[in-house]
């Protein structure tokens, strides 16, 4: 019995790394991956990123002043509108439906949803 | 050598269908697992415990009178204890203690393999399936 577990589990670890391996070669994932290095490597995001976690320090540590909450409201805005930021997201975002995809996939298999888990039955949500 | 938009797009398309098959792999070797057959049994015996089917339902919709108490800022917090208090004894009913035991592993393996998923890469699995990011 211990046997089957473990081989049944061997089995499944196997197929994750096998479906991770199909995820990784589609242009979808790549195009992210691409993404998130370029994001990585963008000095002015990197900079703009470092400004608002010094911020968040500050306010964590008594407030901020009001020049300075311009200032984070100002690096939030530049953040959101740099061309980097936004391709990240896009291709994050297209992760997101390709893995909801194939989550729909596994969980037609199983009768329940798979990606959010099963919910506890205590929770009535 | 340079691939024409058609033989692009075909590619595109076959890496697709092939992360899809293997999602379905996947899918099909978690359903085969002990783990999983043991939550089926559980599920199907607590579902067949019409008492503790019974005791569950009323637990639920007292727990969201209370929460829905608490929105509107009238939370009796003896009322919480007796809550919990009635959880501990109802969970303990064989049919359910049985089914929680089995979903808990169940989940213990998803989360496995999902936080695996997730890490390799570098998305969360679970927030990108989750339409309103999980339970409460």
């Amino acid at each position: 019995m211990e046997t089957t577990n473990l081989d049944s589990r061997e089995r499944v670890l196997r197929r994750t790394e096998e479906f991770i391996g199909a995820l990784k070669a589609t242009s979808v994932v790549r195009r992210f991956d691409e993404a998130a290095r370029r994001l990585e490597a963008d000095q002015e995001v990197q900079s703009l990123l470092g400004v608002l976690r010094r911020f968040q320090q500050a306010q964590q540590n008594g407030g901020l002043s009001s020049s300075e909450l311009e200032d984070v409201r100002d690096a939030q805005a530049r953040i959101r509108n740099h061309q980097v930021v936004q391709e990240f997201l896009a291709a994050r975002e297209a992760v997101g439906v390709l893995f909801k995809e194939t989550n729909l996939a596994i969980s037609e298999i199983l009768g329940l949803d798979f990606g959010q888990t099963v919910s506890s039955p205590r929770c009535s949500c | 050598m340079k691939l024409s938009n058609t033989q692009r797009a075909t590619q595109v398309d076959e890496a697709v269908a092939a992360a899809m098959e293997a999602a379905r792999a996947l899918g099909r070797a978690l359903g085969e697992s002990p783990v999983f057959q043991r939550f089926e049994a559980a599920y199907e015996a607590f579902q067949a415990d019409g008492p503790a089917r019974r005791k569950l339902q009323e637990f639920q919709s007292r727990q969201q009178e209370l929460r829905m108490a608490a929105m509107w800022g009238g939370a009796d917090p003896h009322q919480q204890e007796k809550l919990e208090r009635e959880w501990e004894s109802i969970s303990k009913m064989p049919s359910l203690a049985g089914y929680l035991r089995a979903q808990e592993e169940l989940m213990a393996l998803f989360r496995q393999v999902t936080d695996r998923i997730s890490e390799e890469i570098g998305v969360d699995y679970g927030a990108a399936c989750s339409p309103s990011g999980g339970c409460c």
